[in-house]
């Protein structure tokens, strides 16, 4: 199988590894621009993964996701996580379905925290 | 229960919401965005006490903070807040690409504009009834969603949802609570691409506002319970 996983999540990297030890074969991309880079080389997807970094592990992201309404919440932060964690996958989604349509699988994944459930 | 401030008041639902809580009897204070629109300014002219407009951007720290200072200086006690404002952004299909501007715009107003509210007015309420509204939209809820376009504005008010639920989750041991309103589609300028009123919504925001104003001046029993309402009462998944 074709696999691509977007974003730079150490789950995604650890995901990474494993899929590709098992023998398939893994693309990755940091976010939609390099997704539309890596594909146009590829003949088909099968498998799209998106696994943002959602605990803003990266740098750039980093955040206060603790504080609640009284305390100052991080809302620079929450619009940066939002645009890279939820935007951008998106983005890259739109990149990928098209090379997806020549695969096989055509299954679309989302690494999704269970912080977000509204349930 | 006395004053009430109501965000997005220029027209459509807002000020439909203003007009409701001055014909009531009560004191709004109106967010308005839009200084060269001239409804808020007749209005004021029938309701020269209890009507205070107040310049606000929600998309702006800085409107933000300037509402609040503004508001703290005219009364010591803010009751309850209704926050109205938003924009709806119509989208081209998935395929032809994601608009990756407008849907984080749809966020910065919809969610984090609400949000940014009701932090800076919190001190305020403290004294007073503590009931925080929503205008949200069954567009947000997860449940019962349908669309598969507009992911910018379903997605800001589904994360609008989520902090509702977020916030309820902490301020309601603190003696707030809380209304979710689904105001229908409205005859308003909302969904108008040509910057019209939509005529082919089905409500008048009057109707819509009058209905609102019921669910979030009235006391619940179990106030306990989140619970996103429409025009008729009726319950929706969020």
């Amino acid at each position: 199988m074709v696999i691509l996983i977007v974003g730079e999540s150490k789950i995604g990297k650890m995901l990474s590894e494993k899929l590709n030890k098992a023998g398939h074969r893994v693309i990755r991309a940091a976010d939609a621009k390099e997704t539309g880079e890596v594909l146009e080389r590829e003949e088909k997807l099968d498998l799209f993964i998106a696994a943002p970094d959602f605990f803003a592990e990266r740098e750039d992201l980093q955040a206060d996701l603790k504080a609640g309404i009284q305390d100052g919440p991080d809302w620079r932060g929450a619009e940066k996580l939002y645009a890279s964690c939820v935007v951008e996958p998106l983005q890259a989604l739109q990149e990928a379905v098209l090379v997806m349509e020549r695969g096989g699988l055509k299954r679309i994944c989302f690494l999704n925290p269970v912080r977000g459930s509204p349930g | 229960m006395n004053n009430i401030l109501v965000t997005g008041a220029d027209r459509g639902l807002g000020f439909a919401f203003t007009e409701c809580f001055l014909e009531r009897g009560y004191t709004v204070f109106a967010g308005q965005f839009m200084p060269g629109w001239q409804a808020l300014q007749e209005l004021k002219g029938k309701w020269k006490e209890r009507l205070h407009i107040v310049p606000l951007d929600i998309s702006d720290d800085d409107s933000i903070e300037a509402m609040a200072d503004q508001i703290g200086r005219e009364t010591k006690v803010l009751d309850m807040v209704v926050n109205n404002a938003g924009i709806m952004r119509l989208e081209e299909d998935f395929l032809k690409g994601v608009p990756g501007e407008e849907i984080a715009l749809q966020f910065r107003v919809n969610t984090l504009g609400a949000l940014k509210v009701t932090e800076k007015v919190l001190p305020l309420m403290a004294e007073g009834k503590k009931r925080l509204c929503y205008v949200s939209s069954e567009a947000g809820s997860i449940g019962n969603a349908h669309r598969d376009g507009m992911f910018g504005y379903c997605m800001s008010k589904a994360c609008l949802n989520m902090s509702i639920r977020m916030l309820h989750n902490d301020l309601y041991s603190k003696g707030f609570t809380f209304r979710i309103y689904h105001p229908g589609w409205m005859k308003s300028y909302m969904a108008s691409s040509a910057g019209n009123v939509d005529m082919n919504g089905y409500l008048d925001p009057k109707i819509s506002a009058a209905a609102a104003a019921d669910q979030f001046l009235e006391d619940r029993d179990c106030e306990n319970i989140l619970a996103m309402q429409d025009v008729d009462g009726c319950l929706w998944s969020f």
